[in-house]
């Protein structure tokens, strides 16, 4: 086998070193620890203890010449008598390629040993920076402050957990994570991250179709032109949705989204309207007691509904855990077919990315699908009044074969009742 | 009533310190012992092992006399005093246990614990007597025992276990230990010191394999210097016991070799200490790999029953064991305070030292950490050079992020005593800011942690 022998870093700032004396030569039998050569660095000659045992082969930067940190100075074999003929062309070409990594450092050739030491070039990681001024009285671990610091967080709201209640890292994590104790624009640099559109031109790509990709494709193609769809759209007043969302969360443990509700209402508002819940056959129908909800999960490529079942049985919590640990089962595609196959009704939500309002194509054999958009802040007209509000539009897409336009229209009418009334959704 | 709130069985490092806290909370407190007071730790293990190792460093010291311009001529080691010395030690170490037991006013029962239910323990005396006891709570101490394997079997003379290597009357000429972990190299580094030739064989890539890789290397080439044969990368095949020899069989790659030896020490693997307690009358489940199952409060799946140190597996360390004893009172008293693994310092006590807490370069980057490495050789370092101990380095691992401490590594002289300030810096979610600024005392060799520290930083004063 073949060792090569590497200059050693003596020092973070030594960048080359000059072999002031082989203390080997070819033939020798090298033992781990063995002094093999004299080395002048930046800052004094040392010993160089061989870091592997073995038997010289050859000796490629002879006494008295400069080798960059990791070129190869010298070739080892484990057996005598081993070719080193490619070896030797290896460590060459490697040697060069460090050469040119380092610009404008080339070795000189034979620099004398007496010379002064080389002014090595400053390190990369100059100054540490400065941590950020930190308000008194907060006992804070210096990590966790470098962390508020980057995360643009006020460790004056955070809670500590950590001994005595000392704020650690993992509290200023969570509280960036939920939002509860952002700096102000003035206070912290603005974390938002700038778009990256403006990019030199590049060619363009053929991207294979997936096996998803294909079957998406095709499943949604018959779904589109074979499918008589239409469509019932409804703004939601969600003001009470968003407060009660919130209230919801101040309990520890506690971690509800919009969608989680939605679930929760859609699913009873299913078991007042059992024709939108329902699968259709050609020439039959079928109405199911029980309204199972697929959720469209985006994964890398494309999309898969995992199935929320009875979610008019469960709470809103359950529903909540139960999506989370169905959404992180598709993106890690450990998803039993049993998870994401059938299904009564499909809800789409695109609310994350706060857009106004998109149609949904029909999931079949379902009947409906509800497309939700983001919740938006808008003027609202109450009680005669123009007040500022939040509105969340949501769009039912439905099969005319087996849904009318009246049905649709109570439907999204019982969805938005619950919606806009949400303690409902909470019994 | 039970006759007790809280019984251990076992006391060892886990088991007595549990028993204290429990106490110092005012619960009513009893702990069976069926061996020592103390268990491996104080008996067999820590304390009698530190004292044979301090035995072979003096006796290093004489061998180099010379180049402190001291002549020591004629100085032998006096094997069975080294021995009897180790024991003493152990024997005091026991004596203090039994103190602090009554000081706190726990209950001492000396005999064979086993479940009778999950509440009651039979205790089996030395004069053939029973006892029964209750317990609101039992916390299950009882350690572990060395592994045996089919092909390496253990006949206490010839091939033996640590334990039996503490009791030896002879010293033998040569020793192969099979396996370089902590109890290995250790072992390794005393017998050879006192001249017994010494090979050290292990079936990873290299000696201390929990540790980090540069680090180990460094121990490899002392330890090689000073004669010790180590072989990684080798499989023990067989032992073919002769007269008065041991001709083990190895296995490198598939290229085959015979070493005769004296004595054959089996340093590999451990098991749990649970057969002669009737967890099954209990319901307490093991693991898949034999230990007693807990969760983060040392709890087992059986109410009010909780395992701590090394019967509930992970790490066999002392330390560790006491501070599971800690949380599982913690837990009996509502303070849940669970132990965090990831800040568990581990030690090797041949010379050169090894200690560590955290994690190794590799586990670092495998963790998905961008690191940012600081290093400082005991060469540069000039009490290092004064002690003549230049050997070894300071390795620490900080994520490149914020530069937090995730890694602390030392190889040297008495690198185990240098480690604690590290422990305490990752304990306190420390920088290398931190570190580098916090002054150090010169000369000293824990300057070395400093300048690691301004290495990892790229400002590094003395190298």
């Amino acid at each position: 086998m073949i060792i090569e022998q590497l200059m050693p870093s003596k020092s973070p700032t030594m960048t080359e070193g000059t072999i002031v004396a082989w203390r080997i030569k070819p033939g020798d039998k090298v033992k781990v620890g063995d002094v093999i050569a004299e080395l002048q660095t930046d800052k004094s000659v040392t010993e160089w203890e061989s870091p592997d045992g073995g038997i010289c082969a050859e000796i490629i930067i002879p006494a008295g010449d400069v080798a960059l940190v990791n070129q190869v100075v010298a070739i080892f074999t484990t057996k005598a008598g081993e070719d080193i003929k490619e070896a030797l062309t290896k460590a060459k070409a490697k040697n060069q390629k460090i050469a040119a990594s380092i610009s404008g450092a080339a070795p000189s050739v034979a620099t004398p040993v007496a010379t002064a030491p080389i002014a090595a070039p400053a390190p990369v990681a100059a100054k540490p920076s400065a941590p950020a001024a930190l308000p008194k009285g907060v006992r804070i671990s210096p990590v966790a402050a470098k962390v508020a610091a980057a995360l643009g967080v006020d460790v004056r709201q955070v809670k500590g957990s950590g001994p005595d209640g000392r704020i650690v890292r993992r509290d200023v994590e969570a509280a960036a994570k939920s939002g509860s104790a952002k700096i102000g624009v003035a206070a912290g640099k603005p974390t938002k991250p700038k778009l990256k559109v403006l990019r030199p031109d590049g060619a363009g790509a053929d991207v294979a179709m997936s096996p998803m990709r294909q079957i998406i494709g095709k499943r949604l193609l018959e779904a589109k032109t074979q499918i008589p769809h239409f469509y019932v759209s409804e703004s939601i007043d969600a003001g009470a949705l968003v407060a009660m969302r919130e209230q919801i969360n101040v309990l520890e443990g506690m971690n509800v989204t919009i969608n989680d509700l939605i679930v929760r209402a859609s699913a009873l508002a299913l078991r007042a309207h059992p024709k939108v819940n329902a699968t259709f056959h050609g020439n039959s129908i079928k109405q199911y007691d029980s309204a199972d909800i697929s959720v469209a999960v985006a994964i890398p490529d494309g999309l898969i509904t995992p199935i929320v079942t009875k979610a008019h049985a469960k709470s809103v919590k359950q529903i909540g855990e139960e999506v989370r640990a169905l959404a992180k089962k598709a993106v890690e595609g450990k998803l039993q077919p049993a998870e994401f196959q059938g299904g009564s009704f499909t809800i789409s939500n695109l609310g994350m990315f706060g857009i106004s309002e998109f149609v949904a194509i029909i999931n079949p054999p379902q009947v409906a699908i509800l497309a939700v958009a983001g919740i938006k802040d808008e003027a609202v007209v109450k009680h005669g009044q123009l007040v500022a509000g939040k509105v969340m539009r949501v769009t039912l897409s439905a099969d005319h074969r087996a849904v009318d336009g009246a049905d649709a229209a109570a439907f999204l009418k019982t969805l938005r009742e619950l919606l806009e009334a949400p303690a409902t959704l909470l019994v | 009533m039970s006759d007790y709130e809280v019984i251990i069985i076992g006391a060892g490092p886990g088991g007595y310190v549990a028993a204290i806290k429990a106490a110092q909370h005012g619960k009513k407190t009893a702990i069976i012992e069926r061996e020592h007071l103390g268990g491996i730790c104080l008996n067999w293990g820590c304390i009698p092992t530190k004292a044979l190792l301090k035995s072979a460093e003096m006796f290093e010291g004489f061998k180099h006399a010379k180049e402190f311009g001291l002549l020591a001529d004629n100085v032998r080691a006096d094997f069975p005093a080294v021995i009897k010395r180790s024991r003493d030690v152990a024997g005091q170490m026991a004596k203090g246990i039994e103190f602090l037991m009554k000081k706190n006013k726990v209950t001492v029962l000396m005999g064979t614990a086993s479940f009778v239910d999950a509440k009651t323990l039979a205790v089996a005396k030395a004069d053939g007597s029973s006892q029964q006891v209750t317990a609101d709570n039992i916390i299950i101490a009882t350690g572990h025992k060395p592994r045996t394997f089919p092909h390496l079997p253990v006949d206490g003379k010839q091939v033996v276990n640590y334990r039996h290597l503490l009791g030896n009357t002879q010293q033998p000429k040569s020793l192969l230990c099979i396996g370089a972990g902590a109890i290995g190299m250790e072992f390794g580094y005393f017998f050879s010191s006192l001249g017994t030739k010494v090979t050290v064989v292990e079936v990873l890539d290299q000696v201390l394999p929990v540790e980090d890789h540069e680090i180990a290397k460094v121990v490899e080439r002392e330890f090689t210097k000073k004669g010790v044969t180590i072989k990684t990368g080798t499989k023990v095949v067989k032992l073919e016991q002769k007269a008065d020899s041991v001709a083990v069989h190895l296995d490198k790659d598939g290229k085959a070799e015979i070493i005769e030896v004296e004595q054959v020490l089996v340093a590999v693997g451990f098991l749990a200490n649970t057969e002669s307690i009737a967890l099954e009358k209990a319901g307490v489940k093991l693991d898949e790999r034999g230990f007693i199952a807990v969760d983060a409060n040392q709890a087992t799946n059986i109410a009010g029953v909780y395992a701590i140190g090394d019967v509930a597996g992970k790490q066999l360390l002392a330390h560790k064991a006491s501070f599971e004893g800690e949380a599982a009172v913690g837990h009996i008293v509502g303070h849940a305070q669970p132990v965090d693994y990831a800040q568990i310092p581990g030690c090797t006590y041949c010379q050169p030292q090894v200690a560590s807490v955290g994690l190794s370069e590799k586990k670092a980057i495998a963790a998905g950490h961008k690191v940012k490495i600081g290093r400082f050789q005991f060469m540069a370092s000039g009490k290092a050079k004064a002690i003549g101990h230049p050997e070894g380095m300071v390795k620490l691992i900080f994520d490149a992020e914020f530069d937090q401490l995730i890694g602390a590594h030392i190889v040297g002289y008495d690198a185990t005593e240098l480690l604690g300030e590290l422990s305490l810096a990752m304990k306190l979610e420390s920088t290398a800011k931190e570190i580098m600024e916090t002054i150090h005392a010169h000369p000293t060799l824990s300057e070395a942690v400093m300048e690691a520290a301004a290495d990892a930083l790229g400002v590094c004063v003395h190298q």
